[in-house]
């Protein structure tokens, strides 16, 4: 499955793999309320192996239900939305695609506003979020499959339009919603934030956002020769314009389950996978897992600083925006050096 | 018969490209194909490949209807050899020669061992070995056709479709790249090759397709269809043939206006 001279590639995967298990325990122990790791591993057997380590309730109560299912949420989103990125880019062959590209965010914001303002509880602002998010990207897909012209292109010009018309969607319901306090759960929504999650959003997110990265990964080879255009795809045997629908429903699928309970979650889908193509380079059989890993690490960290920065939590889509921007900043200065 | 074109016509839109084009090009034969700029070769070239399918008239491809043939089965016959790759980032050039068996590669797995030997094997066939641990965006203009040469033969097809594979190159590239095409052809490929550049017939075409004005103006061996009056009907340029050392040559016919 693994070619040899891949083998180096992969070994580095597999040593992110490890960080990003130590990184997780560690993260379950950080928090406000004290927990030591040696805590987090006798919960973990208490609950996993059921040997009773005499840990007190407010611990195990602490570490299973709030922080375990957090940390994997937040490394469930950062994989998600950075195999998406990676995954547009390469069929867009667009090095600036990013999971938003089809107006998956601006659907899934617009609705979740939209159940916010209907005053339904977290479960339906997810579903309505989900279920919006793929009504914007069946959408631009109905605007393109009817026009002529480059399929790319127009995809990509119908998911702006689609982008600004969810965009003005919102804004509307902004302007008629209470303002006392369905006006700033909104707002909040839009910034993103994995706090009110935890494990309902994971019991939401986990099954399609999971298959929609099996998926991803599984047409790794596929992605790679579409970056060559339709007619080079075409003509070493891909048939172009169903793995390009296969690899578009399961970047949809992952981006609109993780923005279904993380809210607007910017730059991890567009930074996250140039910082793997600068590690492990192009080859999509390389890159996609390692942007997963890394997206999941970058999303981990930054989680960790959303919830320990200060003592009110930061909405996590405004630190991604933060460390992104200036991130991705370097990325492009920094001159390419020779491999 | 590798591939028999019989009839064919193209339009796009209300504009009429083609019309009536038939010729065939048999086992270890380089066709080249001339003809002004918009005379339709890429069509034509697109249409064999299966690009585009809405032609009248009939192409087959080894006896089978294009038409009725499958994208991979399409990419089992004929390999395509662009001018230009447009790949969108930049890869080694193992992985891109590589990318040419993927018709033979499941839809959700990689290429194994035996893919990868194909690919060695095409790059040594035409002696780019070197370039094996290159990366495609670092090497020259020349390095990369040939690199894409090794694409198609990885593909396994046994006829190659060239667009203008030559017309960006330098002299000597254009030389050694002509030259592993003509070897090719002896090993039994056949080759479609569009140039710009009718010297070429004389050098490497076992056949010569003319398209102008819609249709085909001439088919036939080198000798019998490039004629000055072809080049004039074809580019509107007076030109002579001349013979030296028993190797024909077209040269425009400078300073003089005989038109």
């Amino acid at each position: 499955m693994f070619a040899p001279e891949n083998a180096r590639s992969f070994r580095r995967i597999f040593a992110l793999l490890l960080l990003l298990a130590a990184t997780a325990l560690l993260s379950v122990a950080a928090g406000r309320y004290p927990v030591s790791v040696s805590e987090v591993f006798d919960v973990l057997a208490e609950k996993i192996l059921g040997r009773d380590a005499g840990v007190s309730e407010r611990s195990v109560s602490v570490i299973w239900n709030v922080r375990m299912p957090r940390v994997i949420l937040a490394c469930l989103i950062g994989c998600s939305l950075s195999a998406a990125g990676a995954a547009y880019q390469g069929v867009f062959q667009n090095p600036l695609a990013s999971p938003d590209i089809l107006g998956a965010s601006s659907g899934a914001a617009f609705g979740a506003a939209l159940a916010l303002l209907a005053g339904t509880d977290g479960f339906g602002v997810a579903v309505s979020s989900f279920s919006f998010s793929l009504v914007a990207v069946g959408t631009v897909c109905l605007i393109s499959r009817a026009s002529g012209g480059k399929r790319a292109l127009t995809m990509i010009l119908a998911g702006i339009v689609v982008g600004a018309l969810f965009t003005a969607g919102i804004s509307f319901v902004k302007l008629v919603s209470d303002p006392t306090d369905q006006l700033p759960a909104i707002t909040y929504w839009l910034m993103g934030s994995l706090s009110g999650g935890g494990r309902e959003g994971l019991a939401f997110a986990f099954i399609p956002a999971f298959s929609g990265c099996l998926l991803l990964f599984a047409l790794r080879w596929r992605i790679n020769v579409l970056t060559l255009g339709d007619d080079e795809a075409r003509s070493v045997g891909v048939n172009v314009s169903a793995v390009r629908s296969a690899v578009i429903s399961g970047a949809s699928l992952v981006t609109a389950a993780s923005v279904a309970v993380g809210g607007i979650i910017g730059w991890v889908g567009l930074v996250v996978p140039h910082l793997a193509r600068r590690v492990v380079g192009n080859d999509y059989r390389v890159l996609m897992p390692a942007s997963m890993v890394f997206g999941a690490l970058f999303l981990l960290l930054i989680d960790d600083a959303a919830r320990c920065l200060s003592t009110r939590e930061i909405p996590i889509g405004i630190l991604t925006s933060f460390v992104g921007a200036p991130f991705f900043i370097w990325l492009i200065m920094r001159t390419e050096t020779e491999r | 018969m590798m591939l028999n074109v019989s009839g064919f016509g193209f339009s796009y839109g209300r504009n009429r490209v083609l019309e009536n084009v038939s010729f065939h090009v048999g086992e270890g034969e380089l066709l080249v194909v001339l003809g002004p700029n918009g005379a339709g070769k890429s069509t034509l070239f697109r249409c064999i490949l299966g690009f585009e399918n809405g032609f009248e008239g009939t192409i087959e491809l080894g006896g089978t209807d294009r038409k009725r043939m499958s994208v991979a089965e399409g990419a089992a016959f004929a390999a395509y050899v662009p001018q230009f790759c447009e790949a969108g980032f930049d890869y080694g050039v193992f992985d891109m020669v590589l990318m040419g068996t993927t018709a033979r590669t499941g839809i959700f797995s990689v290429p194994g061992a035996s893919e990868r030997k194909k690919a060695e094997e095409a790059m040594e066939r035409i002696g780019i070995s070197r370039l094996k641990n290159r990366n495609f965006m670092r090497i020259s203009g020349g390095e990369r056709q040939m690199v894409l040469i090794a694409r198609a033969l990885a593909q396994d097809a046994r006829l190659l479709v060239m667009d203008e594979p030559v017309s960006n190159l330098d002299y000597g590239n254009r030389t050694k790249g002509l030259e592993c095409v003509k070897k090719l052809t002896r090993k039994g490929y056949a080759v479609l090759l569009s140039a710009h550049d009718p010297n070429l017939a004389f050098g490497y075409a076992d056949k010569v397709l003319a398209l102008g004005g819609g249709t085909v103006r001439a088919f036939g061996t080198p000798d019998a269809v490039v004629v000055p009056d072809l080049i004039r009907g074809l580019y509107g340029v007076g030109a002579r043939i001349v013979s030296v050392d028993g190797v024909k040559c077209c040269l425009p016919n400078a300073g003089k206006d005989d038109a």
